[in-house]
């Protein structure tokens, strides 16, 4: 059901305002954290939450942070990811927005969790409004004493600083997140080392996604108990979902984990548009596989999507009708994937260009059969073989589309045109 | 090291721990093909086609991997078990080698690297023999007209994109181990450009590096391309003859014409990083203004004769002056880039044929610099260290040395310390440079004020009782005398003196004490210092306080030279120690092969031979392999001086400035062509091969001197490189080297590494410099891409880096003056004047211009005076 913990203030226009924050209840929990409770109680309340990451990968956080190493004489960093690219997903970006001061309290109780006395927050080139919030949050924060040195009184240091990405997707990959902090082409790092060992200027870091970390300040506030008990058993807590697509009410929905697919797309959502029959649907963002509308019941959970083949992802589901031509959609995508491959490892550079360039010319009325194959070979010799997932990300949709379309594709071969005429999905 | 054990394609190997599954595959003869590795570089797993299957143990069981791995950046473990080629890996590499082929133009009939080609082997070797890839190639198109897309991206590097296959090496090395920033990767996906940042060009002293590195022809030569194809070309190993470092190299030579070089790696001292010095610098060989056949002077005009002829003048004037002056009216000046079988057949000819001990290689000086007791006692003349051992230093302290262009290599070493080991650079030199980029900390300190500076530290840390008593060993009644001596000294006057401000001072002394190992490295600007055995002494102090002296990683460098200045040393280019730097009174083995030899007294140095010209005692000068009229600092006196000899004959490969006074005009041939050996400033004896038959009718010093021998009715005849060598072989103290054919390929390594004495702390003085009363002090040394005079600025690839010569002023100055980059200026003292455009330097002392000493045109000895320590002058907008 719909449930408005994360979006409980996202309404009041002044919630960017640390005054109304704070009459509100905000920094209580930074202050609570920073007087009564040591980092190891902090990271273990987080744990009992049993909140897994909000980006994508569904990563537990509490243990994430538990792989800092305690011992290093090195500095070390927290760094919140607003590089929100992901197609479908328009989540962390609200709230950036409109809820500033959630983001900045939970990074600030996570930095003191793992100790560090730097917090960067890396936000897409192109999210220049919600930079200027953050800013704005940010000054506010240490206006009042919640940020700077000596917080509280209690001695705890923490800089908070807000860098601005170059727009590329890759930059939402941590490693490659953590170059781009660094002032270096946004690539991806090989792994070992891993971030929480050698990340940020080779310190021990903490990536972390926005959704999450605003998760904490909720968390302490509340008891990682209360927090447990929202969603399912293993999927616990809320999750924002980004609804696009062919529906009457596009918008992001805060949801308890474990609700139906279809309560999000016929109940908030109102339904698809014009009447029209519902064709397919991607569950959390272009990285994901695609479902089939009889898996329209589908909880939304991360088990119950990963086992109806696909994943939860970072929770930008797309809707598509029955006019949607898939193999359009495919080829949109393989774009997308292709302009944001930053060229580092071979299958994903090459790959990408490959199967869009193929695709172009079945869209383009000049594909022949063995395409077909030669795309799923060409996914085959991608997928795994990379250094990050974007490469394995990029197949997911051509396989998917194949998979459960292989007639649209089919039709487009022999016919020189879209089995469906009307495109929707035409943003190339 | 903890040995491990693995399988490899069911084969158990050992392997040290920390290795990579690569390493260790490759280590056992398990071929592993790879693109973006290299040995040199962090791996980063980027091209994949690396990719290996692999199993490893979790409890009793081995547990399959669930990807595939990149065996390059995958840490070999106990028990792993990896496959090779099983049908998975196979897929998928032939899947990335379909991808990378895909875009790459596949135009080898046109492409240099054809022949030497990583992508061509690898294809060749696991490639398919068909391409399912039907679309349009991908292609960065740089001029319209023309389907070759070259660009030119520095002086000496072309890139073709179209056939990169984004290994990032080149980028990696640039940045990595060069810690330079002027090649970049621009753009994003299959459309990422390998490029210079806006506007710039790839122009770094290891730029050629990139090309050899490059493992398609994406970055190509053009000093080298389309000339010849590869594999006509053979390749012969050789030594560079530039700075004292002695990289190996490799000639490649096609019709008895050099075409290019290239790194001939040794782990030991180059790792393959030579510098484009190195690199471009052959092109002297083939150049225009080389000598071909003798010249004799007739009727005040030097024409060309035969050797007989040539030979016999020289035979009969020597005959001549020995009748009139003795043995002592002659006198011989080498250069120091010339082969030990030269200098060990010139020793030999003037001290048993002749009998003058005359001889000496040290032009640079302007005043008698013989080492004195206390540097002697105390070793300070020899290097203890190898080039490698710096790679475990945690601190370098460099003083007085531009290393980055008088020991390119040494200073790569550096800058590997620094990236892989986070090892602090402090750079102290009286101008700005280039190695500053990678450094911790700069000083700038006031020209000529070493003394202070060095004496001020130890005094500082002896003073604030900064350094650890017992690594230091120093009484306190020591520490007290020592206060007590150098009392002048103190941190007020140092820091006034040296223009450091105190806290810097502080800072310097402190990390020197804190740091593990230390290294400290001298260089030209100590070697030519009219105080260096005080610079010497005090670094001794330094080093001792700090608990430097001793040890695997920390001690102290002299470094600068040329190729074979420590060959002069080792052979006796000295007038009081015999080859192999045995002093006269051990001079019975000598005897035994050489016969008599004059071992009553010393001869004369540089300084005194200068004198005794002038005092009409040595009448008959030989200057070879060396333009002393533009390498000793005092451009009259030693015009004057040389015109004074009665017969002077000149050895070069040019008609240098020195040679045009000449009476006899040897050519020799360079180093490309005869067999010879070098030691390189560790003490290293390399060797290197004739590569090209003998540029006209000249010959190498050894064999000019075995024929004038003959003449003399010696008993020596040297017939090739390999007999001379193997008369001193012996004398090297390595028994299994009796033939140039055994030296080991990375050289001939002297095993014996003595400690330097501890003697305790020395107090020194500081005397202060004669010099005019002029405002600017006039500094030199090397131009960027020039190393030492007339080879260098022979070479067209290295003049396409810098052509001309210049004048560096500081910025204020330049303002103060009008002087816009570019003006000429003029320097002018009382000994003379130089002309030149005018560069601007911003971090240049006010006070201190620079010059690069590389150009012909601009002779900075013609603003030095050897009556003064420094040499000041004044600067005019022409």
């Amino acid at each position: 059901m719909e449930k408005k913990v994360l979006f409980a203030n996202i309404d009041d226009p002044k919630q960017p305002e640390i005054d109304t924050y704070i009459s509100k209840g905000g920094y209580k929990s930074l202050e609570k954290v920073l007087k009564e409770m040591k980092p190891e109680d902090v990271i273990e309340e987080v744990k009992k939450s049993g909140i897994r990451g909000r980006g994508g990968a569904g990563f537990p956080a509490g243990m994430k942070w538990s792989f800092v190493p305690k011992d290093s004489p090195k500095p070390k960093y927290l760094v919140c990811n607003g590089d929100e690219s992901e197609p479908g997903t328009c989540k962390d970006r609200v709230l950036m927005e409109h809820d500033p001061h959630l983001v900045v309290e939970g990074m600030a109780i996570s930095a003191y969790a793992i100790g560090a006395g730097h917090a960067f927050i890396y936000i897409r080139g192109e999210f220049d409004y919600p930079a200027s919030q953050m800013r704005k949050a940010i000054d506010q924060a240490y206006e009042k004493g919640y940020l700077g040195k000596n917080i509280l009184g209690t001695g705890y240091n923490l800089e908070m600083i807000v860098h601005t990405g170059g727009g590329a997707y890759i930059c939402g990959e941590e490693t490659a997140l953590l170059n781009s902090l660094e002032g270096k082409p946004g690539q991806t790092r090989i792994r070992p080392p891993f971030p929480a060992v050698e990340g940020l200027y080779a310190s021990p870091t903490v990536v972390n996604n926005v959704e999450t970390l605003s998760n904490v300040s909720l968390i302490i506030k509340n008891g990682g108990q209360w927090f447990s008990k929202i969603g399912t058993e293993k999927s616990t807590g809320t999750r924002i979902f980004c609804l696009s697509g062919h529906v009457k009410n596009p918008g992001n929905y805060e949801l308890e984990l474990g609700t139906p697919l279809s309560y999000l797309i016929n109940d908030l959502g109102g339904g698809v548009i014009d009447g029209k029959k519902l064709k397919a649907i991607i569950p959390g963002g272009s990285s994901t596989p695609i479902l089939k509308p009889e898996q329209i019941d589908t909880p939304l959970d991360f088990e119950s999507v990963a086992q109806a083949g696909s994943m939860l992802g970072s929770g930008g589901v797309i809707v598509m009708h029955e006019d949607t031509d898939m193999v359009w959609v495919a080829r949109t995508l393989a774009h997308f994937y292709m302009h944001e491959s930053c060229g580092e490892c071979t299958p994903c550079r090459q790959g990408t260009k490959w199967i869009y360039d193929t695709l172009t010319r079945i869209t383009a009325g000049e594909g022949k059969m063995d395409d077909i194959d030669l795309l799923l070979d060409l996914c085959d010799n991608i997928d795994g073989k990379t250094i990050c997932p974007l490469g394995d990300a990029a197949v997911i949709p051509i396989r998917s589309t194949i998979e459960l379309f292989r007639p649209e594709y089919e039709h487009y071969i022999k016919n020189g045109k879209p089995l469906v005429e009307n495109k929707f999905m035409s943003f190339v | 090291m903890d040995k491990i054990k693995l399988k490899i394609d069911g084969r158990e190997i050992q392997t040290e721990k920390g290795k990579t599954v690569l390493e260790a595959a490759l280590e056992n003869g398990i071929d592993i093909p790879v693109f973006c590795y290299h040995p040199c570089l962090k791996s980063i797993g980027a091209c994949r086609i690396c990719l290996v299957e692999i199993a490893s143990p979790r409890g009793d069981q081995i547990v399959p991997w669930p990807k595939l791995a990149v065996s390059c950046a995958t840490a070999a473990t106990e028990g792993m078990e990896v496959q090779t080629h099983s049908e998975k890996v196979v897929k998928a590499r032939q899947g990335v080698l379909e991808f990378i082929l895909a875009n790459h133009p596949l135009d080898c009939p046109t492409c240099d690297k054809g022949g030497e080609c990583p992508l061509q082997d690898t294809t060749f070797k696991y490639g398919l023999d068909f391409s399912r890839f039907e679309e349009r190639k991908r292609r960065f198109i740089t001029d319209e007209n023309s389907t070759f897309d070259d660009l030119q991206i520095g002086p000496e590097v072309i890139r073709n994109q179209n056939r990169c296959i984004h290994c990032y090496r080149c980028t990696r090395l640039v940045q990595e181990r060069f810690f330079e920033q002027d090649l970049g990767h621009y753009q994003r996906g299959a459309f990422t450009e390998i490029l210079p940042p806006p506007g710039g060009e790839i122009r770094n002293l290891y730029s050629g590096n990139v090309v050899e590195y490059c493992p398609v022809g994406a970055l190509t030569n053009r000093d080298w391309r389309y000339k010849v194809r590869v594999w006509k070309t053979e390749e012969i190993p050789t030594i560079c003859r530039y700075c004292s470092d002695g990289c190996n190299l490799h000639v490649s030579v096609f019709r008895n014409k050099i075409y290019r070089i290239q790194a001939n790696t040794n782990w030991s001292i180059d790792e393959g990083l030579p510098c484009d010095i190195g690199r471009y610098g052959y092109q002297f060989a083939h150049h225009d203004d080389r000598l071909t056949r003798p010249m004799i002077r007739k009727d005040d005009e030097l024409v060309e004769c035969s050797w007989n002829e040539a030979l016999t003048v020289i035979k009969n004037k020597i005959d001549q002056t020995v009748k009139s002056l003795g043995s002592s009216g002659v006198a011989c000046l080498v250069g120091e880039s010339l082969s030990n079988e030269d200098y060990y057949t010139i020793g030999r000819f003037f001290r048993s044929v002749i009998g003058t001990n005359s001889i000496d290689h040290r032009i640079y000086r302007k005043k008698k610099l013989s080492f004195g007791e206390d540097v002697v006692k105390r070793e300070l003349c020899w290097n203890k260290l190898d080039i490698a051992d710096l790679e475990k230093a945690d601190q370098f302290f460099i003083l007085g040395s531009d290393l980055h262009a008088e020991n390119p290599i040494t200073a790569l070493r550096v800058l590997k310390a620094k990236r892989f080991s986070d090892a602090r650079i402090m750079l102290l030199n009286p101008r700005p440079t280039h190695l500053n980029r990678a450094a911790d900390e700069e000083h700038i300190y006031s020209a000529y004020s070493e003394v202070f500076l060095l004496q001020g530290l130890v005094r500082l840390i002896v003073e604030k009782k900064m350094y650890d008593p017992d690594k230091a060993n120093i009484k306190d009644d020591e520490a007290k005398a020592f206060l007590k001596e150098t009392a002048d000294f103190d941190f007020k006057t140092v820091s006034e003196k040296t223009g450091i401000a105190p806290v810097d001072l502080e800072t310097i002394a402190r990390s020197l004490c804190e740091a593990e190992n230390t290294i400290f490295i001298s260089g030209e600007n100590v070697r030519i210092h009219y105080q260096r055995d005080p610079i010497l002494i005090s670094l001794y102090n330094l080093a001792k306080l700090t608990g430097n002296l001793n040890g695997d990683a920390s001690g102290i460098l002299m470094l600068g030279g040329e190729s074979n200045s420590k060959g002069c040393y080792l052979f006796g280019m000295r007038p009081d120690r015999l080859p192999y730097d045995k002093p006269f009174e051990q001079a019975e083995e000598l005897k035994s092969s050489w016969g008599e030899i004059a071992t009553d007294k010393p001869g004369y140095d540089t300084i005194d031979i200068l004198q005794k010209i002038n005092d009409e005692k040595i009448e008959c000068g030989f200057l070879l392999g060396l333009d002393a009229a533009d390498h000793y600092p005092d451009s009259e006196y030693i015009n004057n001086t040389l015109s004074k000899l009665d017969f002077m004959v000149v050895a070069d490969l040019f008609l240098t400035d020195t040679a045009r006074l000449a009476d006899v005009v040897l050519p020799i041939s360079s180093h490309f062509e005869s067999d010879g050996t070098f030691v390189n400033w560790e003490g290293v004896l390399q060797k290197f091969s004739k590569s090209i038959k003998n540029i006209g009718e000249s010959m190498p010093l050894w064999e000019i001197f075995s024929k004038l021998s003959t003449m003399f009715d010696a008993d020596f005849n040297f017939k090739t490189a390999d007999d001379i060598f193997r008369h001193f072989a012996p004398m090297l103290g390595q028994e299994s080297v009796s033939r140039m054919a055994a030296i080991p390929k990375d050289g001939l390594r002297s095993e014996k590494k003595i400690d330097y004495p501890d003697l305790g702390l020395m107090a020194v003085k500081y005397r202060k410099p004669s010099h005019e009363d002029l405002p600017l002090t006039a500094l030199s040394g090397n131009g960027d891409h020039h190393f030492s005079r007339n080879f260098s600025t022979r070479c067209e690839s290295l003049n396409n880096f810098l052509a001309d010569p210049y004048i560096a002023i500081n910025d204020k100055l330049a303002e103060d003056m009008t002087i816009s980059e570019g003006d000429l200026i003029k320097l002018e003292n009382s000994s003379g004047k130089i002309v030149a455009k005018a560069l601007i330097w911003q971090n240049l002392p006010e006070d201190v211009v620079f010059v690069p000493d590389n150009f012909i045109e601009v002779k900075v000895s013609m603003i030095r005076s050897k009556d003064n320590d420094i040499d000041k002058v004044k600067m005019v907008k022409m």
